[in-house]
């Protein structure tokens, strides 16, 4: 122990003196390399007793570390760089191949569009993909053997039920068992009897939304709408409300936005018209409101619907919506 | 529904150029989705007249014309047989495009020199009649255009199903006449049909739900004859072809008035006409010479003996109109729009009958139709007497009215508007509207309007649309429920994040497939099926998603990756049940190869799954257990079930190659699926403070004869170290040559009261190493 003490203090001496890099690169040596002094105190270690073994451990720690600090200051000083400057690695080489994985583009194109919503203020609540008929139609107002239901060609389940073929039956769902005032959104995969083209999928993303409560009005659903195009498109990108007809809105509109590829000027994704089609919107129908056991003399909402997949289409460019569901490696990689 | 301009302008005028009038209908709720001007490709047609006709020597068909347009004369040899000197024609100069593309060049025929060609309708795009040029009116002016006397311009317009009145040329012009503020012109018809004896056809309907109206007219000796041009070139601008008067009476009168009528051969019919519901199995075949099967809920026209039409969907052979028709019977009804319908589907059947009927027809319609008709029967052919008619109605159109409150409609609206403005709109729109004294308004319903009219808002809509909604200044909604957080969906975002971040890509796939795909991996039974699929190939739901995800791998073999870590969420499916799952295949190596990684490759084995998926169950709060696994698709010895507190939740292991189906995978191929819900965990964890004593660690190594496994040692190891334990791996593995494996276990200690001394440490190994030697039979190294 006492041996070290001096050691130490003779070491830490001999640093300041030096004035030749060469020199302390010896000192270095002399100290720390494998053979050295200090690994020469350190086999000591196992032959003490416990108490001693403990303090001239710790002895030999500080020293090593009070030492190297003080060789680097030397070095710096006499060199102008650090003195452990690595000679031998090409660090061009390229590191250990970590993959980053990937999500994909239809849910990052959720992510923007309900973290957009959510900051609106709507929660986020999921319905089933299997449905009855009371949800998908019957309690959004498609009478039995009406026409409105030909938009909506569905696929009917050996088990009774049939795949969904938007994500209104959430609406449904959340006004059955809910008072207002409510603001929901709500995504998810609809199914419906298209062959799949460019444009069509027998499956498909839909994110719904609605908001009830009281003195709701087409400037509420103009002004939600509208932050949305904002966010998503860009500031400043001008919409129409074209009246249309959805059984369970009264008024229906669709919305079409500003064509973002051609300012409006008409080209051929907006067929030179200089809109673009985006979702279907408009105020619940009362019978809606009704059936899920409100009163629509006190309260109204609105609604609107849209395709992830077209916005998807729009934000990012894809030409063709069977991309989506090729799982070509290629594309999965692609998207961040 | 496909609308001629030139139809459309005989009910009402307006200056308004078409496109202008198209963004209008369109921004009102009738999108017009296409239009085509009848010779947008015409060029340099115009009026001519014939001079003079010239025999040409050695030939008997072919004759030299001299043309004039008024101001030239042209040589033009021509074939056609109709011509005589002083027709007037349309006539095609040097240069002219014709519709389909034909140039009109200068040309010799038989060394005669052809200065132009005289034009039969079908090269200019009029129908198919092509056996003689199209003599012309003498009333069109010499050298004027062409396409200025002919031209229209045909448009679709996508009618809402709540719009059947807007399904005809005069129900548009109505609505046309709302955005420009003029009432169309009233449709000339005979208002009062006065019938000289009984109808010798007499009606029994049997099915009064079905048929709430059926009115017929007996016409005596009518004359059937080829149709007059303007009924024919309205028909032929929507794409029919003419057939003769009186089937041609009754399609102009459905496009024109949007109500289907049905003619029959009043001799070819059995006794009375009786509206009644099928029996089971009863045929008919219908005038597309089809055989249909009816069922009992399929409403029929029939006599008494045999079926003459599907009611509202189409006509059956038998009693139909024939050039040798003397007198008819017009049917002229009103059918229910949910009868026609099951029947329209069950069959198949699209016509433009049952279009109509199954969104419902104006109430009215039956005798207007029928007065119409009269009108064009006496403009246009003979006939000898009508019978009178015979309408099964009990009561006449009535509608109570529509009270809308101004309070609902500036609520719903958003904005106010004066009471004159609401009454203007509703009026051109054909609605009575009338001023309240307490500021509210009373709506008179029109009975083409009536199938759509129910409720307050459908008039405010009305309203709306005409208004404009452009007009409607945007409020930033305020919304007073707090956003739920909806934990779950962010607990999905987490597991998807979390993959994500450990280099997986995530895949879509559609849940609609195969059931062959899923036999392939031994599932049997128990989907859900399509009962209506697109095709057999997709008939099934998912009842699993990693079939699916090797189904993405094998797919992108083409690109030969070295590894591939994919993974999805979503539900399967399984009778009634749908559950939500996360699904990974790895492929290959776990990293992608480089020089770094080939020091150090890192296969997709077993436990480089199970230390995937034990990271994962980490990250979601839980404790899985792992036990045997049985499922079919994994290599036997080489999978494991995931159970959570006794419950199976999904499994993991290496797939058996021979079920992929492909001999392009080389490498081998892990999968896992889990149930997310059970893994959902509500609470939040609790801060539960740590120690800030030192910790220790020891190695022990001890052999154990064959057969025990580190599982049960580790279990036992953790049981007997006492409570300092602070954690155990298995930190080395050997097998000795003389039998038994040797098997390193590092223990770290920590106290949370005191820093351990060596000999509390040393007494807790100590234990461990009793316990070892008693349970396993093990030797310390």
């Amino acid at each position: 122990m006492k041996e070290f003490e001096q050691y130490r203090t003779n070491s830490l001496e001999r640093i300041e003196k030096i004035k030749d890099p060469k020199e302390l690169e010896q000192l270095k040596n002399e100290v720390l390399s494998r053979k050295g002094r200090l690994a020469s105190f350190m086999t000591l270690l196992p032959g003490l007793p416990p108490e001693e073994k403990r303090s001239l451990g710790a002895a030999l720690n500080s020293f090593k570390e009070e030492f190297t600090e003080k060789l680097n200051a030397k070095a710096e000083s006499l060199n102008g760089v650090s003195a452990y400057k690595p000679s031998s690695v090409d660090i061009t080489m390229e590191g250990f191949p970590f993959s980053s994985g990937r999500r994909h583009l239809i849910n990052v194109t959720y992510d923007k569009i309900l973290g957009i919503f959510r900051a609106i203020g709507f929660s986020i609540v999921e319905g089933p993909e299997v449905e009855d008929d009371h949800n998908n139609f019957e309690g959004l107002n498609f009478p039995p053997d009406h026409p409105a239901r030909d938009t909506q060609d569905s696929f009917f389940l050996d088990n009774g039920l049939l795949l969904r073929t938007h994500t209104s039956p959430v609406q449904v769902r959340v006004l059955e068992s809910s008072k207002p005032p409510i603001a929901v959104v709500s995504p998810g995969k609809c199914y419906r009897r298209d062959p799949l083209d460019a444009s069509h999928s027998f499956m498909f993303n839909q994110t719904e939304g609605f908001l009830v409560d009281e003195n709701i009005g087409v400037a509420d659903l103009k002004g939600t709408i509208d932050i949305f195009i904002g966010e998503m498109f860009g500031k400043g990108i001008r919409s129409r409300f074209r009246p249309h007809f959805f059984p369970f809105t009264e008024p229906s509109m669709e919305v079409d936005m500003e064509c973002i590829f051609c300012k409006g000027k008409g080209c051929g994704v907006c067929k030179q018209s200089g809109w673009i089609e985006i979702m279907g919107a408009g105020i619940i129908h009362p019978s809606v409101l009704e059936s899920a056991g409100h009163d629509y003399k006190k309260y109204s909402g609105f609604a609107f619907g849209m395709g992830v997949e077209r916005i998807a289409m729009l934000k990012y460019r894809v030409g063709d919506m069977r991309i989506f569901f090729e799982n070509d490696l290629e594309f999965l990689r692609q998207f961040r | 529904m496909k609308y001629s301009m030139n139809w459309l302008k005989r009910y009402i005028e307006f200056d308004t150029p078409h496109t202008e009038l198209f963004e209008r209908l369109s921004m009102t709720g009738s999108e017009v989705e296409g239009f085509k001007e009848k010779f947008e490709d015409m060029e340099n047609v115009v009026i001519g007249k014939i001079l003079k006709i010239e025999a040409v020597p050695d030939s008997d068909k072919i004759r030299y014309c001299s043309v004039t347009d008024g101001k030239e004369e042209y040589n033009v040899v021509c074939g056609a047989p109709n011509i005589k000197e002083g027709d007037v024609v349309p006539f095609a100069l040097t240069g002219a495009r014709l519709p389909g593309g034909m140039k009109i060049k200068k040309t010799k025929i038989r060394g005669l020199e052809s200065q132009g060609m005289m034009c039969s309708k079908k090269e200019l795009g009029m129908g198919a009649d092509h056996t003689g040029i199209f003599i012309l009116d003498e009333k069109y002016a010499l050298g004027s255009d062409f396409k200025g006397y002919f031209n229209d311009i045909v448009f679709e317009i996508e009618v809402t199903p709540n719009r059947p009145d807007l399904l005809s040329h005069y129900g548009l012009a109505r609505e046309v006449g709302a955005l420009v503020r003029k009432k169309p012109n009233p449709v000339p018809r005979d208002e009062e049909i006065r019938g000289k004896y009984e109808s010798p056809v007499k009606v029994e309907v049997r099915a009064p739900e079905a048929c709430t109206r059926y009115a017929l007219l007996y016409v005596k000796n009518v004359q059937n004859s080829p149709s007059p041009p303007e009924i024919r070139e309205a028909l032929e601008s929507m794409g029919m072809t003419s057939k003769d008067l009186l089937v041609d009476i009754s399609n102009f009168n459905l496009f024109e008035g949007g109500h289907p009528t049905h003619f029959f051969d009043a001799d070819r019919i059995a006794g009375k006409i009786i509206i009644r519901f099928a029996a089971e199995n009863e045929k008919c075949v219908t005038i597309d010479k089809e055989e249909r099967t009816l069922t009992v809920s399929d409403l029929v026209i029939a006599d008494e003996e045999k079926v003459l039409a599907i009611a509202g969907v189409i006509g059956c052979l038998g009693s139909e109109v024939t050039e040798n028709t003397v007198n008819i019977a017009i049917e002229s009804a009103v059918f229910t729009p949910s009868f026609i319908r099951r029947t329209k589907q069950r069959l198949g059947i699209d016509s433009d009958a049952a279009y109509r009927f199954e969104r419902g027809v104006d109430p009215e319609a039956p005798l207007a139709s029928l007065g119409r008709i009269v009108y064009l029967l006496k403009q246009y052919t003979k006939f000898e007497s009508l019978g009178n008619i015979v309408d099964t109605l009990r009561s006449a159109y009535s509608h109570p009215g529509i009270i809308v409150k101004n309070e609902t409609l500036e609520r719903i609206l958003s904005v106010k508007l004066e009471p004159e403005r609401i009454c203007e709109i509703l009026s051109y729109l054909s609605f009575k509207c009338e001023k309240l004294i307490n500021g509210d308004f009373r709506i008179g319903v029109p009975s083409f309007r009536a199938a759509d009219m129910k409720h307050e808002y459908d008039v405010i809509e009305e309203v709306g649309r005409i208004y404009g909604y452009a007009q409607v200044e945007p409020k930033r909604p305020y919304i007073r429920s707090p956003a739920g957080l909806n934990p779950y969906f962010s607990f999905k975002e987490k597991v998807r994040n979390h993959f994500v971040s450990r280099g997986y890509l995530e895949t879509l796939n559609i849940s609609i497939c195969d059931e062959d795909a899923f036999k392939a991996y031994g599932y049997t039974g128990d989907f859900t099926k399509v009962v209506n699929p697109l095709n057999q190939n997709l008939a099934v739901l998912a009842p699993s998603l990693f079939p699916r995800l090797i189904g993405v791998l094998v797919k992108n073999m083409k690109y030969n990756p070295s590894s591939l870590k994919l993974f999805e969420i979503g539900n399967v499916f399984g009778g009634k049940s749908e559950t939500e799952v996360v699904s990974l295949v790895l492929y290959g190596n776990y990293f992608d190869e480089n020089w770094a990684s080939r020091k150090k490759t890192l296969e997709c084995d077993l436990f480089t799954l199970k230390g995937e998926i034990a990271a994962f169950f980490d990250l979601t709060g839980n404790t899985a257990e792992f036990g045997e696994c049985s499922e079919p698709f994994y290599t036997a010895g080489s999978a494991c079930s995931v159970l959570l507190n006794g419950e199976k939740i999904g499994h993991f292991g290496i797939i058996e190659k021979s079920r992929i189906g492909s001999k392009r995978v080389p490498r081998s191929v892990a999968a896992a699926e889990f149930s997310l819900k059970p893994l959902f965990k509500c609470e939040d964890d609790v801060y539960t403070g740590y120690s800030v004593f030192q910790k220790a660690s020891r190695d022990i190594t001890m052999v154990f004869p064959a057969g025990v496994v580190s599982g049960d040692i580790m279990k036992t190891l953790k049981a007997s170290a006492g409570r300092d334990l602070k954690s155990a791996v298995l930190f080395d593995i050997f097998e000795i040559p003389k039998g038994g494996t040797a098997l390193t276990f590092r223990m770290t200690f920590q106290s949370s009261k005191k820093t351990l001394s060596d000999s509390d440490i040393d007494s807790a190994v100590g234990a461990v190493i009793k316990k070892l030697k008693e349970r396993f039979n093990a030797e310390l190294r």
